[in-house]
């Protein structure tokens, strides 16, 4: 195998890589927007406890 | 034109130009000279004989090659003092189509002989040179090596045009003989040194496009011919000699050296069917060193395309969803300062 198609192979892979982790980093994030669990303050769990 | 439709764009445009940047300019430039022959003689060789008349269906203009294309010269025979060399060069170009050009090597000046009637005892068969033997006081080894082709006298008057220098160097180097000539007085070599200036006339270079097949044919053809020349041409100088030995050594030099170019010739023939039948491996070797398209280049370019895809239907959307969704968690944090839907 040539060295270019080393090279054009790699560069394939490493975008590769690279396009999963940012995939499954923005699904995360997107899957929490999704989701019906609210983040809430502790001070506001607080008041509302006491109330 | 929305977003998404850019960030292909762009995507396409950045795969574009790595690729290019990977494999060179030479990808886009195609070349667009084809001829019909497997191989193109350029400046062509020697033509002897004139068995090789046309050679059209292999004969192109240097036009759309570029000269700098071409590999190193390779020396295919090395010029000799009766028999010029020959070099090569080789061009794949990038559609496939291999080129050779052939350059005939000026042979080696020779040596000013000196003007003595009487041989010298010492013999090029003593240098222990063996197949080359180095020219010797008396012109004959000059002579047999000018025997050494080729054809007819038909075929040597047209070349006799072309061959004013050559015929000069052979005129100079027979002066040794003539001098000596004038001490014979049957005056037997005169017929013998005509032939023999035919014959070296004939040899000479004309820069004309040929192959080396018909031409190293021709020159075993004529070969036996010319052995009678030098054997004639030697008995009579015998008779200037009075000492048999010298004699004797006279006879065994002509012998000797075309045997040496008679190996010489049958190297040249050899290296020439070499060449001719491994083309097809040098095609096959050049092509999977230059720049051509391979199979690994469309995986490549395979890969490449469908992650272009995926990433403008799939990652451009995500990236754009979770914008929206960081847009949204300021505005909540900050209370939303959006004046608009104040």
């Amino acid at each position: 195998m040539l060295i270019r198609n080393i090279i054009e192979i790699a560069l394939i892979i490493i975008l590769f890589i690279v396009g999963i982790v940012v995939y499954l980093y923005l699904k995360r994030r997107i899957n929490d927007a999704e989701s019906d669990l609210v983040i809430r303050k502790k001070k506001e769990i607080k008041e509302d406890i006491e109330d | 034109m929305k977003k998404k439709y850019k960030a292909m764009g762009a995507m396409s445009l950045a795969l574009t130009t790595a690729f290019i940047s990977v494999n060179g300019v030479g990808v886009l430039k195609g070349n667009a000279t084809t001829v019909g022959a497997a191989y193109v003689d350029m400046t062509g060789i020697q033509k002897n004989g004139g068995l090789h008349g046309s050679n059209a269906g292999y004969v192109e203009t240097s036009a759309g090659i570029d000269e700098s294309n071409y590999g190193e010269w390779i020396i295919e025979r090395e010029p000799t003092y009766e028999q010029d060399g020959l070099r090569k060069r080789e061009y794949v170009a990038s559609d496939g189509t291999f080129y050779v050009q052939y350059e005939t090597i000026q042979k080696l000046p020779v040596p000013p002989v000196p003007i003595d009637p009487r041989p010298e005892p010492t013999r090029p068969s003593d240098s222990g040179e063996g197949t080359k033997p180095s020219i010797p006081d008396k012109n004959i080894a000059t002579k047999s090596n000018a025997n050494k082709s080729f054809g007819h006298s038909s075929g040597k008057k047209k070349r006799i045009e072309n061959s004013e220098s050559s015929k000069k160097g052979t005129k100079a180097s027979q002066s040794g003989n003539d001098n000596s000539d004038t001490k014979n007085p049957t005056n037997n070599v005169e017929p013998t040194e005509s032939s023999a200036q035919k014959a070296e006339t004939a040899k000479q270079p004309e820069n004309k496009s040929g192959h080396k097949h018909k031409r190293n044919d021709n020159d075993s053809v004529s070969k036996s011919e010319v052995d009678k020349n030098v054997q004639t041409e030697v008995n009579t100088d015998s008779t200037i000699t009075d000492n048999a030995t010298e004699n004797n050594t006279f006879t065994s030099l002509p012998d000797i050296t075309e045997t040496s170019t008679e190996i010489s010739n049958n190297e040249v023939i050899n290296e020439t069917v070499e060449a001719s039948t491994n083309a097809d491996e040098s095609i096959e070797e050049n092509g999977s060193t230059d720049k051509s398209f391979n199979r690994y280049d469309g995986v490549t370019l395979l890969a490449a395309g469908a992650y272009a895809w995926w990433i403008a239907i799939v990652l451009l959307p995500m990236i754009n969803a979770v914008k929206w969704i960081n847009k949204k968690r300021r505005e909540k944090s900050r209370g939303n300062v959006n004046k608009k839907y104040n």
